[in-house]
């Protein structure tokens, strides 16, 4: 009798526990078959060629605070409650949908694509595919992190910030895990580190510049550093990029630039490395509503094309901007060879080559004016040749998403820009230094996870 | 899981140790009923020397160890009266009968699906219908029988309102979701039954228990929130004697034909009325230019005739006089309309011996509709139980269901010129012969365009069914497989294989003489401009559209029964686990210039787009193959355990945990059973409560979870293609964001309950009092969009709702003389809310406007309400006036506005309150003389509120339907002083018609009294050559009407203005030998 239960018990122990070992694999099915969920290279890369989720979320609150354009009275009224408060930093709750929401839709994409990479082994067949999707999915993380870094915290500064309050660093699509906010310091490294690492995945080149390359990486790398005001390493990156693709953009030749349209660009045009858009929906800097700064519209030469290819004037006599290299409304905010010739300029000149530096700029503008009519510059320096870089750069690089970091980095070093607004007889000012030039969180995003908001 | 099953295993090999024995003298015996010699399971059989105490089986068999052969043996089970024998008459294995106690309350065994327990060891709030009471009412499906019957079951009269989430529209003891499924989960002999509830014959089903709190339904786990349904067929016993029982049951049932002349239309010179107002106002200019070939209504094309000179104004006035004569509903009724008859036919055989049953069952039904469609169902049912050792049984289960439907004739809502239903219409010209019907062309127009090479483009009401048929297929097999050994008196070993496989196959069948299949050859016809040639994109013949579904479900299980009595302790338990799959797949094709002689389709081209005729639009040839497949898995484990002390006390414990992979990882690896704690006490055991009126009262406790799942859902980050611009790479965007936290939801019920007999059983029933907390639902939430971004909310295990109630079954016998009268009252009492909900649009209480046929979660209301427009009545020129900021006013949309905008204080909004019944029952007078009965139905819906359905002149301009209120319309000033019906207004305010059909003098009470089914039963024993026939003839009358509503308009708050459910009549016998 002993035996034979003994028998009996373990035979149905086993039977039981070979049917539950199995358990988590007899789960692992997918519960339907007509929908895909992503898990091979080929699905990887279809979720980061998504373009129009992946290529079109670049900040543009920075551009809507910054100071390359101005809003008539009219045009601030007709605002909603949430945007109004924005033209003139004042202090306001603003919920979905957002910058923030926005741009971190890329950064699930790609946290979702490394999650997942990391169940495929890399093996010798695979290898040129898993590091492109590998590299693509760091570009694509790191592109968003410094769009949103540039935006929602103050610029980079030695002294301070590893206390300064940067943006959530996601690293994982799990959505369980709780955002916080890491500070600037760790932000930048860890934008560092992302590009470093796609420059060494990638190609060359891409197939297509709406997919990540490793002259798009190395691009990326010379704007980082140069918003850190670290102007050797941004130089050595601008440089290695531009020796791998230096071609400008002839503003006199009609294949390029149709000078007689109101977007004279063509969407990727030879200059661009890497094709980003910023997020449309910002209604400030929306074509129908923004008007170019009346002073910047003024600073062009006669002879200088890009008055005529960034602007359209209109019947009240301001202008708007027609200059964007998505060929129409939209704003370009990705990699172009223009500013890679301003960052090893700008680079050049504060590390005391003046010669180099005036070079480039004088390559640049030479393809801006009518052909014949640029007289070189020479013999300039020091803070003055500083300063002239600077003015063209602010003069080439209109709505590139730059202009807002710009500002800060550069009243980092005490250039005092200060920004005015006039909305009727009211003027609102932004000193150099305040709190303000960290942008504020959506309100809900605060209430959701309890990140400390931007002070004001 | 891993952790759960390793504890599960160790509890096991534990329990198996100890179930060790000494070897000492042994005794066999069986126990069976004194009455039909039938064998009583679980009566206690107590040795008082040894101490010892055992249940008989299901064959009434125990097998007891006693100390000596003069040990006395106690034998007791509730019903029969206790008896007291020496061992020794077991000593060459006995068979003891037990004389039924008619003092004690029949004792109902509840059927959970993994065991069966009885109410003398159950703390769980249970209702059992018996055979008797399923065999009261007729009908085709089974859970109609339920209907009126049981307390707490609630059948919705109103259409399902989202099909994912429901498909049987019943629910018991109220909601405990809000954007969950909403069906009960049905179990058939112990599995979930996932085919279509129709396939069962009712004739087959022996008696159907309702699990409605945690401690009866928690052991289904993740899918039994909204209660579980547990039907058990009819099988053969083993027994100690060989028996054959055959039994064949008729039914026949007529419907009467739906009144269709109820339903309320325009008179024809009204209606033509309207007419030539819209026509002279300009109504269809627009559509008789831009688009002249889309039909018109027989009396427009007249106007416009007229208008065009095509006629002469006298030649107008004749034929629109002769329209006025038609009746075309009355033609409609004639061609199209019988009398619906279904015919049920069983037959069933079950025997049994010591070692062998079995049970065969065979249905047949056949059906007609008042459309003539038919369907056919046969069910063979087949069950066997073997016990070649007293140790080892094995339960064998087969059933088939074959079923095929056949659609017949259209119904009346087909007839419309353009979508448009008119009163005048007709099926035969002057000369009676057939005439077609303007259903989306107008037939001038198309013969002088679209007639050269073109198919005819007409359409022949009376003879067009018979070329386009709709045909359905359903095979099912549901098979079970149980092997069960005892490996010790008190425990057994269980192993059960259940398979279930579905196909239904649907063949909609267009030849091509039906004015589909012309009508799509002629749209895609294409005709060479130059050449005049003509090519079919769509080829001549037939167009043949299949769709194929394949279901199937396997459950593998394994399970331990525990069963011991030892002094005054009594333990029942068991413990389980099991995995299940569940696979649909799915399969839809369509082909054209298909023809049956000689079979062949031909192929067409799905990519390129035509021109069509005559719109002129651009569309590709529908049609392409489309395939779907689910799979849902499960894996449980689960116990179930009962002690009782004495009879007296009771207490009961259960966890489940399931595992699924619609569930996330996060959720599968945690060990978070549902669970449900329980206790009883029968209070009639204590001395102090030997009271003579009291034969029992028991008071019941529980508390506990089950859960509710959505199958659709998946953890998975689930890809939609598209989103790339600018470039040809195939792009592919997460549309739904991957939970690893999506987890069911939860149903925590708290129940106590109370169970009463007095006075000989003269009165008896029980009480429920309930409360629900639906936790963890699924609703739409706020989150940390950082992690995702591309929705502002996702559906996540945020909200919560609450249900309240009672339950209540009171049973009297009010008279027991010659004439017996019985009286059983059943009721329901249940209030919802919502308790917690995001909602990102809060429109407030402008969701309750409308038919309250949706769920709207507003905190602190119900789930399904309504409310209404503040009315101030009419102007002086028929304008319907609300309120806004506390003046009249005709601005509708600012109204509407306000009304969501500022509910509460505006002023501009009523709230009435539930739409769906929170008071429902009935009552069953039963009177019987000697072997004839008579039962009498009456049903009670209270506590709520519907919309009455008014016209709305914008649909009866473009779909020609209005409502009584027509008649009362504003005609003149001063038409205000006596009526609310707005006037005929063209061009219309917009908002004005829904202003009007959603204000407050539009909702009313629902409350009312229906009479459900009378039948009467002659029920007698018929004696022949010394054995006894068991023989029933009955006869039923359903559907009975309305007896009293609480609206002072009289309204049938269920069906307003609809054709009630027809009064159904059935005569039918059974014979048992």
């Amino acid at each position: 009798m002993r035996k034979r239960l003994n028998i009996y018990s373990v035979s149905i122990a086993l039977g039981i526990l070979l049917t539950l070992c199995g358990c988590n694999k007899f789960l692992d099915v997918q519960s339907n078959s007509g929908l895909e969920v992503p898990n091979s290279l080929e699905s990887f890369q279809k979720l980061l060629d998504a373009s129009s989720f992946v290529n079109m979320h670049l900040c543009s609150y920075g551009e809507v605070s910054a100071d390359d354009y101005f809003l008539t009275e009219s045009s601030v009224n007709r605002l909603s409650d949430v945007h109004r408060p924005a033209y003139y930093w004042e202090k306001y709750a603003y919920f979905y949908s957002n910058d923030w929401s926005k741009a971190y839709t890329p950064v699930y994409t790609a946290n979702l694509v490394l999650d997942k990479l990391a169940e495929i082994e890399r093996t010798a067949e695979n290898a040129a595919d898993w590091d492109r999707v590998k590299g693509s999915a760091l570009f694509y993380r790191s592109t968003q992190f410094l769009s949103l870094v540039w935006t929602f915290a103050h610029a980079y500064d030695i002294a301070s910030s590893s206390e300064d309050l940067g943006i959530a660093l996601r690293k994982t699509s799990n959505p369980n895990i709780p955002s916080e906010r890491a500070s600037v310091a760790e932000c930048y490294a860890e934008i560092l580190n992302g590009f470093k690492e796609a420059a060494r995945l990638l190609p060359e080149e891409a197939t297509h510049v709406m997919r990540p390359s490793k002259i798009a990486s190395l691009a990326s790398l010379a704007r980082v550093y140069l918003s850190m005001n670290e102007f050797d390493s941004a130089y050595v990156y601008a440089d290695k990029a531009l020796q791998l693709n230096n071609y400008l953009l002839d503003f006199n030749d009609p294949e390029n630039v149709s000078l007689n349209l109101d977007f004279p660009f063509q969407r990727f045009n030879r200059e661009t490395l890497s094709y980003f858009e910023l997020i449309p929906s910002n209604p400030q800097v929306n074509f129908t509503f923004s008007l170019i700064d009346t002073v910047l519209c003024a600073s062009y030469d006669e002879n200088d094309l890009r008055g005529k290819a960034y602007f359209i004037e209109n019947s009240d006599g301001y202008s708007s901007f027609g200059g964007s290299y998505t060929g129409d409304r939209n704003l370009f905010g990705g990699l172009a060879v223009n500013e890679l010739f301003l960052i090893r300029a700008e680079c050049l000149a504060r590390l005391g080559r003046p010669d180099e530096a005036l070079s480039d700029l004088n390559d640049l503008l030479a393809k801006r004016y009518v052909t014949g009519s640029f007289v070189p510059y020479e013999n300039i320096n020091g803070r003055s040749l500083l300063d002239l870089i600077l003015t063209e750069r602010r003069k080439e690089l209109v709505f590139r998403g730059l202009r807002w970091i710009d500002i800060k980095r550069l009243n980092k070093e005490g250039h005092n820009i200060v920004l005015k607004r006039r909305v009727g007889e009211k003027e609102y000012i932004l000193e150099p230094g305040d709190n303000r030039y960290a942008l504020p969180l959506p309100e809900d995003i605060i209430r959701q996870t309890g990140m400390p908001q931007n002070p004001i | 899981m891993r952790v759960v099953c390793f504890v599960i295993v160790m509890i096991l090999s534990g329990g198996l140790c100890q179930a060790q024995e000494n070897s000492v003298q042994w005794i066999e015996g069986t126990v069976l009923s004194k009455e039909d010699r039938s064998p009583i399971q679980n009566a206690t059989v107590f040795a008082k020397e040894a101490d010892i105490g055992v249940s008989t089986e299901k064959n009434g068999k125990f097998r007891i160890r006693v100390n000596s052969l003069k040990d006395s043996l106690g034998i007791s089970s509730i019903g029969f009266q206790n008896i007291v024998v020496v061992a020794s008459f077991f000593e060459n294995n006995s068979t003891v009968f037990l004389l039924a106690d008619k003092n004690t309350l029949e004792e109902v065994v509840v059927e959970t699906g993994y065991q069966q327990l009885r109410s003398g060891e159950s703390t769980g709030a249970a209702e059992v219908l018996d055979k008797e009471m399923l065999n009261i009412q007729t009908g085709t499906n089974i859970l109609d029988r339920l209907n009126n019957m049981a307390s707490s079951v609630r059948f919705d009269n109103q259409p399902i309102e989202n099909a994912d989430l429901q498909k049987l529209n019943i629910s018991v003891r109220g909601l405990s979701t809000i954007n969950g499924a909403r069906d009960p989960l049905i179990v058939l002999d112990g599995f979930i039954y996932e085919g279509d509830i129709n396939n069962i014959d009712p004739n087959s089903i022996e008696s159907v228990s309702i699990l409605k709190d945690a401690a009866a339904s928690a052991i289904w786990g993740a899918r039994a929130g909204n209660g579980v349904i547990v039907m058990t067929s009819k099988k053969g016993t083993l027994g100690a004697e060989s028996t054959t029982k055959v039994s064949v049951n008729n039914t026949l049932i007529w419907k009467e034909r739906p009144d269709l002349e109820k339903l309320y239309q325009l008179n024809n010179r009204d209606f033509i009325g309207i007419e030539e107002m819209l026509f002279n106002t300009g109504f269809y200019d627009r559509q008789l230019s831009r688009t002249p070939y889309m039909a018109v209504t027989p009396a427009i094309e007249i106007f416009h005739n007229r208008r065009s000179g095509m006629i002469s104004v006298a030649d107008s006035a004749d034929m629109i006089e002769r329209l006025m004569l038609s009746a075309g509903r009355g033609q409609y009724i004639d061609n199209f309309i019988r009398t619906p008859f279904t015919n049920q036919h069983a037959l069933s055989i079950n025997g049994g011996s010591g070692k062998h049953a079995y049970g065969f069952g065979l249905g047949y039904t056949g059906d007609r509709n008042e459309n003539d469609a038919g369907n056919r169902k046969l069910n063979v049912q087949l069950s066997n139980s073997f016990k070649p050792t007293d140790k080892l049984q094995m339960d064998v289960l087969i059933l088939y269901t074959n079923q095929h439907e056949e659609s017949g004739k259209p119904a009346l809502s087909n007839f419309t010129y353009g979508n448009k239903t008119v009163p005048y219409m007709s099926f035969f010209d002057e000369d009676g012969l057939p005439q077609p019907f303007e259903k989306e062309y107008r037939r001038s127009y198309m013969q002088e365009m679209f007639s050269e090479g073109y198919l005819d483009w007409d359409y022949y009401p009376l003879v067009d069914y018979r070329y386009s048929r709709t045909n359905r297929q359903r095979n099912e097999w549901f098979a079970s497989f149980r092997t069960q050994y005892r490996i010790a008196p008190f425990l057994d070993a269980n192993v059960a294989v259940q398979y279930q496989n579905q196909r239904s196959e649907r063949i909609i069948l267009d030849e091509q003489e039906s004015y589909f299949a012309r009508t799509y050859i002629n749209q895609f016809m294409q005709v060479d401009p130059n050449t005049g040639a003509t090519t079919y994109p769509v080829p001549l013949g037939g167009i043949r559209n299949s769709a194929v579904t394949n279901g199937a479900s396997y459950t593998l299980r394994g399970q331990l029964n525990f069963n011991k009595v030892f002094a005054d302790h009594k333990i029942v338990g068991m413990l389980g686990v099991e995995a299940r799959e569940n696979k649909i797949s799915g399969e839809n094709v369509t082909a054209y210039g298909y023809n049956e002689s000689p079979l062949i389709a031909i192929p067409v081209d799905y990519v390129t787009s035509y021109r069509l005729a005559p719109s002129n639009s651009s569309r590709t040839i529908a049609g392409t193959p489309g395939f779907s497949r689910l799979t849902n898995r499960f894996v449980s484990a689960y116990t179930n355990w009962n002690y009782v002390w004495k009879q007296r006390y009771g207490a009961s414990v259960s966890f489940r945990q399931d595992g699924a992979n619609i569930f996330g990882a996060a959720t599968n690896d945690r060990w978070s059973p549902l669970w449900s704690v329980g206790a009883f006490w029968d209070v009639t055991r204590e001395e102090f409560m030997k009271i003579d009126w009291l034969d029992h009262l028991k008071l019941r406790l529980t508390y506990g979870y089950s859960g509710n799942v959505d199958l659709r859902k998946t953890p998975e980050p689930v890809a939609n293609i598209g989103g790339s611009i600018y470039t040809n790479y195939p792009g592919q965007v997460i549309g739904t964001l991957n939970d690893p936290n999506l987890r069911w939801e939860k149903v925590g019920t708290s129940n106590v309950g109370l169970d009463f007999s007095f006075l000989n059983n003269r009165i008896h029933g029980t009480m429920d009092y309930f409360i629900k907390n639906g936790k963890d639902l699924y609703g739409l939430s706020e989150y940390d969009y950082t992690v995702w971004g591309l929705e502002g909310t996702i559906t996540k295990n945020v909200a919560r709702m609450q249900t309240k109630g009672w339950d209540l079954v009171v049973n009297t016998r009010n008279l027991n003389e010659k004439l017996k009268w019985d009286t059983r009252l059943v009721l329901n009492m249940n209030k919802s809310k919502t308790v917690d909900y995001y909602n990102s649009l809060n429109m407030g209480l402008a969701s309750f406007l409308g038919n309250g046929n949706m769920i709207s979660p507003i905190v602190g209301k119900p789930l399904y309400a309504l409310a209404g427009y503040r009315w101030m009545g009419l102007d002086e020129e028929g304008n319907p006036q609300g309120i806004l900021n506390g003046e009249p006013s005709k601005e509708y949309n600012k109204i509407r506005t306000q009304s969501y905008q500022d509910p509460e204080t505006g002023g501009s909004i009523r709230y009435f309150g539930s739409a769906k019944p929170e008071v429902f029952g009935s009552i069953m007078n039963t009177f019987a003389y000697q072997n004839v009965s008579i039962a009498i139905n009456i049903s009670y819906r209270g506590g709520y509120f519907f919309n009455r359905p008014v016209t709305w002149y914008n649909t009866l301009y473009n779909r020609g339907t209005a409502y009584p209120d027509f008649e009362q319309r504003w005609i003149k000033s001063g038409d205000e002083q006596y009526t609310n019906v707005p006037s005929v207004q063209y061009p219309l305010d917009t908002g004005r018609d829904a202003f009007y059909a959603n204000s407050e003098i539009n909702v009313l009470r629902a409350d009312h009294l229906r009479l459900e089914f009378v039948s009467l039963q002659w029920n007698p024993q018929l004696k022949l050559s010394g054995r006894t026939y068991d023989f029933r003839l009955y006869t039923n009358v359903n559907n009975l009407g309305l007896l009293w509503t609480l609206n002072s308009e009289g309204i049938d708050p269920e069906f307003p203005y609809q054709i009630t459910p027809p009064r159904t009549y059935s005569l039918g016998f059974q014979f048992d030998f």
